[in-house]
C-alpha cells in the first residue's frame, strides 16, 4: 500500500484523503492516529477542553485515536489534571476514545480521582498498552493502583518532578494501605522512569505486582536503581544510560 | 492534604549499575547529548561489569536537539544554518563522542550504532550527516568499519523542548 509508506507525512496523507473515497478510507487511521491535547493555560478563570475533541467527537473521529497525550500546565498548584475538568459532556465525548493504546498525562491528581476512577478511565482500560504519567499525584499505593487498571499494559513511562512531590504517608488517607491493584499488568515492555528519589513506590509496585519483567529500562536519576536491575535479572535485554546522570559522572 | 517535596537524597551509584547478573542483556543505549565528554568512566565502568554471552551492540541516541539550527524548506527539503564557528564545535563534539565511544569498545568489543531518533521530516538528512567522515587521529580503522548508521521514523512533533532547540520554526501543528 502506499499508504503506509506516508504515515508520518501528514500532508501527504491530506492529499491523498482528498482523492477518493477509497483513499480517504486507507488514509484517515493515521491522519487520526494521535490526538495531542494542551490544557492550555492554568490561569483561566474556567477551564475549556480544546474545540478539536468537540469536532471530532462531531465527526465520529474519537475512536481512530490511537495516541492520546493530554498536556497539563502548573503553575502555583493551578493546572493539574483534576476530576473538576470532566463534566458529563467532556466525559460523553472522551468515552468515545475506545482504542487508545499509548495513554500520556501529565500533571494527573490521583488523589482526587479516588475512588472513582473507572468512571473517568474506564474506557481506556482495556486497550492500554503504553502509559506515560508525568508529575502524578498522589500516594504510592494510589498511583500503583493506578497502573494496576491497566490490565495489558506493557510500557510505563514515569517522570517525576523535584517540586512536584507524593503525597505523605501521615497525610495518606484511611485505608490507604489497603489497596490492592485490580489486575497484574504484564509489564514486559519498556520503562522509563526520571528524577523519582523514593524508593518506596518500587518497591510497593515490585511487591504488589509480583516482580517486574521490563525487556527495556530508561533510567535517569533513579534511586533504586539497583532494586529495578534486580528485578529485571531474567527479562532485560536494551538498557539505556545516561553519562551525565548527576549521580552517574 | 499535605505532599512531601520530591527533594533530593543521595542518588544511585557506580555501584547500583552491576550488569554481572543479566544474561540476556544485548543492547546498551546512550543519549549522544549524555557522552559529550571525553571521559565516559561511567559508562565504561557499566560495561565492565557486563557479562552477558549475547551482548553485542552499543547504540547512540541521536535526538532533534543534537542538530540544532535545522530549517524545513519546501518541497521536504532540510537546510542547517550553522556559522562557521558553531560547525567547528559541532565537529568537535562528535569527535569527542566518537572517542568516548572508542575508550569503551577498548573494555568490550561491540558493534557501534549511531541511531537518529528524530522527527520523521528531518530524518534523511540527519542520517546523512551521521555519515559524514570524521577525521580522528589514529587507530580507529577496526572501530570505524563496525560503526553502522540506523533511525527510528517518529511521527509526532518532538516534545517542545525538543523544537525549541531543533528547529528554526514549527512549520506543522498536529491535526
Amino acid at each position: 500500500m502506499i499508504i503506509t509508506h506516508l504515515i508520518y507525512d501528514k500532508p501527504s496523507l491530506c492529499a491523498c484523503s482528498l482523492t477518493c473515497y477509497s483513499w480517504y478510507i486507507a488514509a484517515v487511521p493515521h491522519l487520526h492516529h494521535t490526538l495531542i491535547i494542551d490544557t492550555d493555560d492554568p490561569w483561566k478563570r474556567r477551564f475549556r477542553w480544546p474545540n478539536i475533541i468537540l469536532y471530532k467527537h462531531m465527526l465520529g473521529l474519537l475512536p481512530l485515536v490511537k495516541k492520546l497525550h493530554i498536556i497539563a500546565r502548573v503553575f502555583y498548584g493551578r493546572g493539574e489534571i483534576t476530576p473538576k475538568m470532566f463534566r458529563c459532556c467532556t466525559l460523553l465525548k472522551f468515552s468515545a476514545l475506545t482504542n487508545v493504546q499509548e495513554l500520556g498525562i501529565e500533571f494527573l491528581n490521583i488523589s482526587k480521582f479516588m475512588p472513582r476512577l473507572r468512571r473517568y478511565f474506564g474506557h481506556f482500560l482495556p486497550t492500554v498498552r503504553s502509559l506515560a504519567l508525568r508529575s502524578p499525584r498522589g500516594t504510592h499505593r494510589q498511583i500503583i493502583y493506578f497502573i494496576g487498571l491497566f490490565q495489558h499494559l506493557q510500557d510505563l513511562k514515569l517522570i517525576f518532578n523535584s517540586s512536584f512531590g507524593f503525597i505523605s504517608k501521615e497525610e495518606a488517607p484511611v485505608g490507604d494501605l489497603t489497596l490492592i491493584p485490580p489486575f497484574v499488568p504484564p509489564l514486559r515492555g519498556r520503562l522509563t522512569m526520571t528524577l523519582s528519589r523514593t524508593v518506596e513506590l518500587l518497591e510497593d509496585m515490585i511487591g504488589l505486582f509480583g516482580g517486574i519483567r521490563f525487556r527495556s529500562m530508561d533510567l535517569f536519576n533513579v534511586n533504586g536503581t539497583r532494586l529495578l536491575l534486580n528485578a529485571c535479572v531474567e527479562t532485560l535485554e536494551t538498557l539505556r544510560l545516561h553519562q551525565n546522570d548527576p549521580r552517574g559522572e | 492534604m499535605r505532599f512531601v517535596a520530591n527533594k533530593p537524597t543521595v542518588g544511585p551509584s557506580f555501584r547500583d549499575f552491576d550488569l554481572s547478573r543479566h544474561k540476556s542483556l544485548r543492547t546498551l543505549e546512550v543519549p549522544a547529548s549524555s557522552i559529550a565528554y571525553k571521559e565516559p568512566g561511567f559508562l565504561t565502568h557499566v560495561l565492565s561489569t557486563i557479562t552477558s554471552p549475547v551482548f553485542s551492540e552499543v547504540i547512540i541516541i541521536y535526538r532533534d536537539y543534537d542538530f540544532g539550527g535545522l530549517h524545513l524548506l519546501p518541497h521536504k527539503s532540510v537546510f542547517r544554518e550553522m556559522l562557521p564557528a558553531e560547525r567547528e564545535e559541532d565537529d568537535s563534539f562528535r569527535r569527542s563522542r566518537l572517542e568516548a565511544l572508542h575508550e569503551m569498545y577498548k573494555v568490550r568489543a561491540f558493534r557501534p550504532v549511531l541511531c537518529a531518533d528524530v522527527w520523521d521530516r528531518v530524518r534523511e538528512y540527519t542520517v546523512w550527516e551521521l555519515k559524514q567522515p570524521v577525521t580522528l587521529e589514529g587507530g580507529f580503522d577496526d572501530f570505524f568499519s563496525k560503526l553502522s548508521v540506523i533511525s527510528i521514523p517518529r511521527g509526532s512533533l518532538p516534545p517542545l523542548v525538543e523544537q525549541d532547540y531543533a528547529y528554526s520554526v514549527t512549520p506543522w501543528l498536529p491535526l
